[in-house]
């Protein structure tokens, strides 16, 4: 059977393929490791954010569970600080104090329609700006990452 | 060059454009300055650094690309991650060209052009991976030829952003901000000192064409104000063209003001350098003038009187051009300051038109003589209102005697007599005229009246006298009050209107002789007698004694003198005597002072006489005594002609 591995190859790159085109957002804790796709994310209890950024004109509506329950998900111990990981390899590290204190989501929906890499998906971590204009400053622009890929806790 | 001219030119239309020329140009560059900088107003330093940071992370996004590009040529590439990196650097792209966070990054140079032109050629790019991702033996060496020439731009474009510690072309916009600035500065500095300069200019010139009068040029009365004080040495002159109003009112304005550039002419002609001539108006000037070598003031005023008196050729005739002047002398030791020393000028040139010479130079005695006028027109005005004062007016009486008995006294002149404390005796002359200078004429002439029935009713109520009184009328009597006047101040206070003589002169006639001949008629049916006083002093003294209807004629004093020794003289006065006669007119002679001229009087006879040789005015209580002594023979109620008492 020569065919069976390049068979299972085959499989694998088909399924790992598949596994790939359907976006992941890692949460990772040392060893711990929590893998959500849109559609999980999409179950938890959704929050809608909206309002206008330095990113596009006019107000948008965003919608994702908030970084607090995914991350109470994940479950946290004694975890202080927080990275976000971009796929563009853009990262930002902050307290989980500080980060948890921005009202934050994972938005996993801009207007209703998921997001492609091109509009900045598959996941854009929003704060409400519109809501809480004192976030509306380069200080916490930065945790709006886009294209989000990891949060790392540590 | 001459400084008008240089002045003038300030003025001329070409500085003017060039001011407003330069002023815009200023403005100009000002608005354009203001609108390049702020374009740089909106990109703050954070915005330079963000779009720089994000034209390094679109750097490092086109290596990752760049990467798998190449493993994708080598044909080992993963297309899902190549895919993944071309994703990620559209997303870039699309955020560099439409949010709003990378406005300032698009905005400066041609950032967004080259950014637009870069996306478009990516995107170009992606069909030809579309169609190799499905064949995994492709040729890439075209496509990595096309994307290396996109790489390049891409580490172009970011150089050339790059925000370093001083480097950095987005700092050249602010470089260049701020070298227009120091430009501006400069021109605005250079504008503004031409400016001042200019508007410095101006004003010399303003304020030397506001001190200079427009017809003659010379210096006007804003520049007299401007005088804090004058050399002492030098002697201040005020000069007044002569009846400058008859020549304004004859031959009009223009012709008075070319006569007046005349005059300033040969003012200007005949003064020295150092002389300073400043107009006031059209015909009066002040002289500042230095003082002369040799000449003493009177012969420098007199030169000046010389060189400004001509005859003015105007429409065919010669009129006579004259000045008057009034000179304030170099002062020595204390000086007084200029305004006190302008005003002695005046005060010099108000006595010269009163005395109606060419000139008067102020000094000591003028300043006095009117010192004292003011001080006896003060005085008087208090005497007449009845108030304490220095000055006091009395009366005396001269009596007048019949030239056939010396002891019969017809009547007496009522004589005025002034003393002021302070001043000694005043001249009565000079009490009537400033009466009448004053207007104090008919309150003086009505205490006069009233002074005179106080003092002499007791004379025709109880003793029935009926001698003359002669009193003379000063001119503001002679008015329609008049009548009331003697009426009730003198009639009526027991006076009997037959013994009452008025005294009126030529001067005071004036040629009105129909006026003055109603007054007369009018005390005429009174019985009153009217005297014309001083015959033959003044002019056309005969038409006088023929006009006015006067009763008595009072021949002067010069027709006397000299007729002891002249018998043309003696025969002269006794035809004034039989021409007053033929006319029905009663003469009396005054001035006989002496025994011989007594003698010759009183042969040409008919007279009445009043004089120092018969008696010399006396007051009141000792005229009394005079007639109460026994040789003295007067009228009484009972006989006009006769005394009671004769000695003849």
């Amino acid at each position: 059977m020569k065919a069976f591995p390049l068979i299972v190859f085959l499989l694998v790159i088909v399924f790992s393929t598949v596994a790939q085109a359907a976006p992941e957002l890692v949460v990772r804790s040392g060893s711990k490791v929590l893998v959500l796709d849109r559609d999980e994310l999409e179950t938890f209890p959704q929050t809608t954010v909206t309002t206008s950024s330095p990113y596009y004109d006019g107000t948008v509506e965003f919608t994702g569970p908030t970084l607090k329950r995914v991350l109470d998900t994940f479950g946290i111990d004694d975890q202080t600080q927080l990275t976000l990981r971009a796929l563009n390899d853009y990262q930002v590290k902050g307290t989980l104090a500080e980060v948890l204190e921005l009202d934050a989501i994972i938005a996993t929906r801009m207007d209703g329609r998921s997001m492609s890499v091109r509009n900045r998906g598959p996941f854009w971590i929003i704060l409400p700006l519109s809501e809480r204009p004192e976030l509306d400053h380069g200080d916490y622009h930065r945790f709006m990452v886009w294209q989000l890929d990891q949060i790392e806790l540590n | 060059m001459n400084t008008d001219s240089v002045l003038a030119r300030l003025f001329s239309r070409t500085t003017i454009i060039f001011l407003f020329v330069t002023v815009l140009c200023l403005v100009s560059a000002s608005f354009y300055t203001y609108l390049e900088d702020r374009k740089l107003e909106t990109i703050s330093l954070s915005a330079m650094r963000m779009g720089s940071w994000n034209l390094a992370q679109l750097g490092n996004e086109a290596s990752a690309f760049d990467r798998e590009m190449a493993l994708m040529a080598a044909g080992v590439g993963d297309p899902e991650e190549f895919m993944l990196r071309y994703d990620v650097l559209w997303s870039r792209y699309d955020y560099l060209l439409t949010s709003k966070e990378s406005l300032p990054t698009r905005r400066h140079q041609d950032n967004k052009q080259r950014l637009t032109a870069l996306f478009t050629s990516l995107k170009a790019l992606e069909p030809s991976f579309a169609t190799r991702l499905e064949n995994p033996i492709a040729d890439w060496s075209a496509v990595a030829t096309e994307w290396n020439r996109q790489k390049a731009a891409i580490q172009q474009l970011v150089i050339d952003n790059f925000v370093g510690d001083e480097t950095g072309q987005l700092m050249i916009g602010v470089e260049a901000s701020r070298n227009r600035l120091a430009n501006l500065r400069f021109f605005t500095l250079a504008a503004l000192v031409i400016v001042f300069l200019y508007m410095a200019f101006a004003f010399l010139f303003v304020r030397k064409q506001s001190r200079t009068d427009p017809v003659t040029g010379l210096p006007n009365s804003n520049y007299l104000a401007s005088i804090r004080g004058v050399d002492p040495a030098r002697m201040i002159v005020i000069c007044e063209i002569r009846q400058f109003q008859l020549v304004l009112s004859e031959y009009g304005n223009e012709a008075a003001i070319e006569l007046a550039r005349l005059f300033a002419g040969k003012l200007k002609a005949h003064l020295g350098t150092e002389d300073e001539v400043i107009q006031l108006g059209l015909s009066e000037y002040v002289l500042l003038l230095a003082p002369g070598q040799h000449e003493t003031i009177e012969e420098m005023i007199e030169e000046l009187v010389t060189a400004t008196t001509f005859d003015w050729r105007i429409h065919e005739s010669d009129v006579p051009i004259s000045a008057v002047f009034g000179v304030d002398p170099p002062c020595e030791g204390n000086c007084p300051d200029w305004n006190t020393r302008y005003q002695q000028a005046h005060r010099g040139l108000a006595q010269a038109h009163l005395k109606g010479v060419s000139y008067s130079i102020n000094n000591e005695d003028l300043r006095r003589q009117i010192e004292e006028e003011r001080q006896i027109f003060t005085g008087l005005r208090k005497f007449l209102k009845g108030e304490p004062g220095p000055l006091r007016l009395s009366l005396v009486y001269q009596p007048i005697v019949s030239v056939e008995n010396r002891h019969l006294v017809t009547g007496a002149e009522v004589l005025l007599r002034c003393r002021d404390d302070n001043i000694g005796f005043v001249p009565p002359n000079r009490v009537v005229d400033l009466c009448e200078h004053f207007g104090l004429g008919v309150e003086f002439g009505q205490w006069l009246f009233r002074q005179i029935a106080r003092e002499t009713r007791q004379l025709y109520r109880d003793l029935g006298y009926r001698g003359t009184l002669s009193i003379n009328l000063n001119p503001a009597m002679l008015g329609d009050h008049l009548v009331a006047d003697v009426k009730n101040l003198l009639i009526e206070q027991g006076i009997p209107a037959s013994t009452l003589c008025m005294e009126i002169t030529e001067d005071n006639a004036a040629l009105e002789f129909e006026r003055i001949n109603q007054l007369i008629d009018r005390l005429h049916e009174q019985g009153v007698i009217f005297a014309l006083d001083d015959f033959g002093t003044g002019h056309s003294s005969l038409e006088y004694v023929r006009e006015l209807k006067v009763d008595r004629v009072k021949i002067d004093r010069c027709f006397v003198d000299g007729i002891e020794l002249d018998e043309d003289k003696s025969r002269f006065l006794g035809s004034i005597i039989a021409m007053a006669d033929q006319a029905y007119m009663k003469s009396v002679i005054e001035g006989v002072e002496n025994e011989p001229q007594w003698q010759k009087v009183s042969e040409l006879g008919g007279s009445l006489i009043q004089g120092y040789h018969a008696h010399r005015p006396m007051p009141f209580n000792d005229y009394m005594a005079l007639l109460m002594d026994p040789k003295t023979g007067y009228p009484t109620e009972t006989s006009r002609q006769l005394a009671p008492f004769t000695d003849y």
